[in-house]
């Protein structure tokens, strides 16, 4: 069964990231206003995300002294890509632009180029604070993924397929973020993380003067923060296709409840990561590890024995 | 051409502002802090993110070598001021507006795109060994280079040493790269240089000193309160507690320009000083046994409680004063992240550095 779109969708996909990530950029800025104690005005924030992009576009490139452009410029082409592809098995609506057989595995394997991206734009830039960048990002990339992991393969065999529009079938009646709640809370987690934002924004942090990203500019840093963004766009919307019900819902239609179930889990991830300071990875390596990884494999056994129980996995 | 110069326009509306400004200059650069904050700006974290340049206060020599590197890596659209007083400081952002939007005056002032010879920033600590022709003023950096030699006599394209070999902690042969720290960095103690021996993130040597401190007695230190306040600001920023820390620079703000009554002061700092505490989160990244960071929590309650004692009228207790030597054995082993903790945490205040012999570890 294959329920992909037409082909035309996938020229709509990027757009339609590229809109919700204005939007939560521009709700960040207002919750960072409220947080400082300074408020932003709607207006300022609503327009914030283009007058930045235009900063940008105008603004001069950069090179690096004796620095690997080629490594540089493949890094930072990567990240929107593979946020893009990620996004291309996230069903909008209640079908998705490519209905992959594992679109589970696919999306993953997306996610995992966002490694070599950071790390290549940190080592590419010759620079000692963005080759720290670099490496926080890897170590972090290695703290998550496990829990991340299991979290994903909870949907899959709650639903007994990797195809994600066979998991969103799978909810028609009962979200599964009822039945996987750990799963659920390590998946969002793990969101952050992976598009090191918020609170697992250590690779790009102050403390080093912007890390990965300090010395980019014009156009590179754009392309650059973009992906970031996307990225956590598509990791968000991916969340309502595995845990939240997809499409399925009451008066809307489907499309309309994927937009406002993706809006909803941004709106958490942005006010909770104003509301925490950075996590740093040393320490979250520790609770991965100890707390979440044996916590998510919990999850898994015990939907896996209800799947059991309820007639034997096929 | 009118595209171009509509673009510039709304491109220069807000621009990311990068403030450097040698000892002495904290209530200056506080006064443009709030002004940046009041028109919604962005403070910058990189020269590569920079649109505006404010250089606060009369920087000695070293300093304006040091600023004229970080000018020459800023990206067009850009504009430099230099801010001398309070009074200056609105018109001065004004103009820079008005420069951003100049494309003849961008057009001429851009520096060259993409050459070999453009030195690295000293903000993003890239290498400090070059033997750059094109820059007369060098000396700044080769001056207190304290004898390193780098490996092999090897350069790499574009004047770049490389890197020596030196054993870690766990006695490995890792590389070790000598970087200097400050004095542009966010978040970091004006005019305070820290020469560091780094092996991946760890720091394996440490000498701090401050940069042009002919002028030390003429110094103007903020207030206990203030200066407390701003050390408080810069660890939550650190920590990447970003409301908290934009909380703290406004009461130092409320403290060192009014604006705000000291009851409504000593309220917002009580606000702020149980949030901290009552953060286990913060608790928990704080405290670990390595690299000091479970004293970092402390202080700061610390730091909050004197600017209390302060703002409430009572004589606030002199900041403790930490002599450079004493940082610099604390940010031995120390990673990065910590390391910028317990910098924000000491706050060292200007002082001549003591005469100690170069071979600190022998890393020659």
């Amino acid at each position: 069964m294959s329920v992909a779109l037409p082909l035309g969708w996938s020229v709509l996909l990027p757009v339609l990231l590229l809109a919700v990530a204005w939007a939560a950029v521009a709700a960040d800025a207002v919750v960072a206003g409220r947080a400082a104690g300074r408020p932003v005005p709607w207006t300022v924030a609503a327009a914030l995300p283009g007058r930045e992009a235009l900063r940008l576009l105008v603004g001069q490139r950069r090179r690096a002294v004796a620095g690997d452009e080629l490594l540089r410029g493949v890094g930072g082409a990567v990240l929107p890509i593979a946020a893009l592809l990620a996004a291309v098995v996230v069903p909008l609506g209640l079908r998705p632009v490519a209905d992959l057989g594992a679109g589970i595995v696919w999306f993953n394997a997306m996610e995992v180029f966002a490694w070599a991206a950071v790390w290549l734009v940190g080592w590419g830039a010759n620079s000692t604070l963005s080759l720290i960048g670099g490496y926080r990002f890897v170590a972090q990339g290695l703290a998550w993924e496990l829990p991340h992991m299991f979290a994903l393969i909870t949907a899959a065999v709650g639903a007994q397929s990797l195809r994600v529009t066979d998991v969103v079938a799978a909810q028609q009646d009962l979200w599964f973020v009822v039945i996987m709640p750990v799963a659920f809370v390590a998946f969002l987690l793990s969101v952050a993380a992976m598009a090191f934002w918020g609170p697992f924004g250590a690779p790009l942090d102050r403390d080093i003067a912007g890390g990965a990203a300090a010395e980019l500019g014009g156009v590179d840093r754009l392309v650059f923060m973009t992906g970031r963004w996307l990225l956590l766009v598509a990791a968000a919307a991916m969340a309502v296709p595995l845990f939240l019900g997809g499409g399925h819902g009451p008066w809307l239609p489907a499309w309309a409840w994927v937009l406002v179930k993706t809006l909803a889990v941004l709106a958490a991830l942005v006010a909770l990561r104003h509301r925490i300071p950075t996590i740093r990875m040393e320490r979250w390596t520790e609770f991965s590890l100890v707390v979440l990884t044996p916590a998510t494999i919990a999850q898994a056994l015990v939907v896996t024995l209800v799947g059991l129980g309820e007639g034997g996995l096929s | 051409m009118d595209l171009r110069n509509a673009l510039l326009r709304v491109a220069a509306r807000r621009p990311h502002v990068l403030i450097i400004g040698g000892i002495g200059t904290d209530r200056l650069r506080a006064r443009v802090e709030q002004e940046v904050g009041r028109r919604h700006w962005t403070n910058a974290m990189a020269p590569a993110d920079t649109d505006v340049l404010v250089v606060v206060g009369q920087p000695g020599r070293e300093l304006r070598a040091v600023v004229d590197d970080v000018w020459a890596t800023v990206p067009a659209p850009r504009a430099r001021l230099d801010v001398r007083n309070e009074d200056e400081v609105t018109t001065a952002l004004d103009d820079a507006v008005t420069v951003l939007q100049d494309l003849s005056a961008q057009r001429a002032g851009a520096p060259r795109d993409g050459l070999r010879s453009e030195r690295p920033s000293v903000l993003s600590g890239a290498h400090d060994e070059h033997d750059d022709s094109s820059h007369e003023q060098g000396s700044g950096h080769e001056d207190h280079d304290g004898g390193h030699h780098h490996g092999g006599g090897m350069e790499l394209p574009g004047g770049l040493a490389m890197a020596d070999l030196g054993d870690d902690r766990d006695g490995l042969a890792l590389d070790q790269l000598h970087v200097p720290l400050g004095p542009v960095l966010p978040e970091w103690p004006s005019g305070l240089v820290v020469d560091v021996v780094l092996q991946g993130d760890v720091i394996q040597e440490a000498r701090s000193r401050f940069v042009d401190l002919d002028d030390l007695d003429a110094t103007e230190r903020l207030p206990a309160a203030a200066r407390a306040l701003e050390s408080a600001a810069r660890v939550l920023a650190l920590a990447g507690w970003d409301g908290p820390a934009a909380r703290a620079r406004g009461l130092r703000d409320a403290v060192l320009f009014g604006g705000g009554s000291s009851a409504g002061v000593l309220e917002e700092l009580d606000d702020l000083r149980r949030r901290v505490r009552r953060s286990r989160l913060l608790r928990w990244m704080l405290r670990s046994a390595e690299g000091g960071r479970s004293e970092v929590l402390g202080a700061l309650d610390d730091k909050l409680l004197s600017a209390r004692a302060a703002v409430a009228g009572g004589r606030g207790e002199a900041p403790v004063a930490v002599d450079l030597a004493a940082l610099d054995a604390r940010l031995v082993g120390a990673e990065f992240a910590a390391a910028r903790l317990i910098v924000a945490v000491a706050d060292p205040l200007p002082q001549p550095a003591l005469t100690r012999p170069t071979d600190l570890g022998g890393a020659s």
